[in-house]
């Protein structure tokens, strides 16, 4: 009798264990990849859009090539759909980030969305929030042309 | 007898299976995690270096062979005293050493003194104590620049 009962069994554990602890598993193992990619794109966005904005000639020039070279950073590691941005602040001329002895901070800021979480619980779905900055001196052989 | 014996000593294989496999899959991706965290504090470590060698730079060209030996077309000369100090108010004013704690910095101009070379190292506390992990961890990385005249 009791063999008989035992058979089958080993599928069942099989089953629950799968679902219970396997799965889990996995989508932590999906998150924590997915949260890590953007964090790789991210830093390497505040990097090259730092770049690309001291290389410009000006400001206005220097901001859509930052966006740019960030969207094209993240693109890079699979990072397409999260919003991107990209914030320049300069000093000593808040005004004039291209004039000599000045000091440009960017920061780019993103995020993931965790993946396979719908809207269960309200409040939109479940995300991280990622940043990260790089801070480029344009010079002091460069003419200051703020006033 | 022994046909019993066989199924006694069956349940709990395959759970013992999966709970091997999860147990491996764990310690899989607290390697990866771990090396992933390394790797970004390289990248960020190089940034720092990267930016740190440009102000350096910046900073050690002081323009003073203009007066003894001339401007030189590629290079300018730099100094490795005003590039130092460069160095350490673009790590003070960046905020790095608060984003690396026991951030090291090492400012060095080449023999021909026109490049600077800026090497960073920093501790990383990994996230997860794998056996076999080192117990202090320590990245660096290394940023160069040099003051090209345009004319």
């Amino acid at each position: 009798m009791r063999s008989r009962d035992e058979r089958g069994s080993a599928l069942v554990e099989l089953t629950w264990l799968g679902i219970l602890l396997l799965v889990p598993l996995l989508w932590i193992v999906l998150s924590v990849f997915e949260v890590q990619r953007g964090a790789f794109g991210v830093s390497a966005a505040a990097r090259s859009a730092g770049r690309a904005f001291a290389l410009a000639p000006d400001d206005t020039t220097g901001r859509t090539r930052a966006e740019a070279a960030a969207r094209l950073a993240l693109a890079d590691q699979g990072v397409t759909e999260a919003p991107v941005e990209v914030a320049v602040t300069c000093t000593p001329y808040p005004t004039d980030c291209h004039s000599g002895t000045s000091v440009i901070t960017i920061q780019v800021r993103s995020r993931v969305v965790l993946p396979l979480l719908p809207d269960l619980f309200g409040g939109g779905r479940p995300s991280f929030r990622l940043d990260a900055s790089h801070t480029v001196p344009i010079g002091q052989y460069v003419e200051v042309t703020a006033r | 007898m022994t046909r019993r014996r066989g199924h006694r000593g069956e349940p709990g294989q395959a759970s013992l299976l999966i709970v091997g496999l999860a147990f491996v899959l764990v310690l899989m991706t607290a390697v990866v995690v771990d090396a992933s965290a390394a790797f970004l504090q390289r990248q960020g470590l190089d940034t720092v270096a990267d930016g740190a060698a440009l102000a350096g730079a910046d900073a050690g060209a002081r323009g003073e062979e203009a007066y003894t030996e001339g401007v030189d077309e590629e290079r300018l000369r730099l100094w490795a005293d005003s590039a130092r100090t460069g160095v350490a108010d673009y790590l003070a004013r960046s905020g790095a050493h608060e984003r690396y704690p026991g951030l090291t910095v090492e400012v060095a101009v080449d023999p021909t003194g026109r490049r600077v070379v800026v090497r960073v190292r920093a501790p990383l506390d990994l996230p997860f104590t794998v056996p076999g992990s080192p117990n202090r961890p320590v990245i660096g990385a290394e940023g160069a620049a040099v003051v090209a005249p345009r004319r």
